[in-house]
């Protein structure tokens, strides 16, 4: 008896409207967008941000911040050094203010004497 | 009348895929194909068109949402949708329970139909609208295993995985709803005078 009623029942299949269609349409849609925004989102590098990654990378290679630093301090050591060092130095060697160096170019002749030899 | 699906070589994985790739033509195709089966079955769960429509355009809805993260070859979406839809057709269900409950076989819809119609038409319309509200008299989960089964004409296992319980229990709840169907089919004939 059963069979008659699910016959008659499937032969009343329900067809879904246009307005139906159309507003599942519309939601397909709109989540796709939502789909092909996600990559657009994605932050585009820019100069600005290059210039800050290759001072980035400078200092990474320097040391960091330790590095940095040391660099820093040793550059004020030199600038205070060759400011006061000359007078320092020679506090500490008054003789180089007195000795004269004596240069002796007598080995040239004896070069000269070598090569006429081989000439001669 | 809506427009035949035209695209059946390509299945239901490849439109997924399409889909979440930005194709527009995807969501059309799985939409015809899909639509008037999860309104089928959302309409005999919940006997009333507007709620049905819903339910249908939210399972859809769902279905597009998941189509980046859809697993190729793990379920049909055939089955997913119609397990999604009878999940929603529950909840509803559940929600309007008090005002189900009181609705009985004598609120049995007249037909509608004001054209001039044959009488075999009448008939298996009057027959439709009987065992309509026949299934409302059934509990949700008979009235679900036996949309599916008889109506969406699933084999039981798949009706298995829809409703995620055992064969043997949706074996138990056929049996249970037809039971059911045939005792408020059988008060209606003879209140109704339908010929069967």
């Amino acid at each position: 008896m059963l069979d008659m009623f699910f016959d008659a029942a499937k032969a009343q299949e329900p067809v879904p409207g246009s307005d139906l269609m159309a507003r599942i349409l519309a939601d397909a849609s709109q989540v796709q967008s939502g789909f092909q925004t996600v990559p657009d989102a994605k932050p585009v590098p820019t100069p600005a941000r290059t210039t800050q990654s290759i001072l980035t990378r400078i200092f990474a290679v320097l040391g960091g911040w330790a590095g940095a630093s040391a660099l820093t301090a040793s550059i004020c050591i030199g600038v205070l050094y060759g400011a006061t060092a000359p007078d320092t130095v020679r506090s500490y060697l008054p003789s180089l203010n007195e000795q004269t160096a004596e240069l002796d170019f007598s080995y040239l002749g004896l070069l000269d004497e070598t090569v006429a030899d081989l000439e001669g | 009348m809506m427009p035949l699906d035209t695209n059946d070589d390509i299945n239901d994985d490849a439109l997924m895929v399409l889909f979440a790739n930005g194709d527009g033509q995807a969501a059309s195709v799985l939409a015809y194909r899909h639509t008037g089966r999860v309104l089928a079955l959302a309409l005999r769960m919940l006997g009333d068109q507007a709620e049905a429509e819903d339910v249908a355009q939210e399972a859809l809805m769902r279905l597009w949402k998941i189509a980046p993260d859809w697993r190729q070859g793990e379920a049909k979406v055939s089955t997913w949708l119609y397990r999604v839809a009878s999940n929603l057709c529950t909840d509803r269900l559940r929600k309007h329970a008090g005002k189900r409950a009181t609705e009985d076989i004598d609120n049995v819809p007249e037909p509608k139909d004001d054209t001039p119609s044959i009488e075999a038409d009448l008939i298996a319309r009057d027959r439709a609208d009987a065992l309509q509200a026949a299934l409302r008299t059934l509990p949700t989960r008979q009235r679900k295993a036996v949309s599916l089964r008889f109506l969406q004409e699933l084999a039981n296992p798949e009706v298995a995985e829809i409703m995620e319980i055992s064969v043997e229990a949706v074996e138990s709840l056929l049996s249970r709803g037809k039971r059911g169907l045939a005792q408020a089919l059988e008060a209606q004939r003879m209140e109704l005078g339908l010929d069967t």
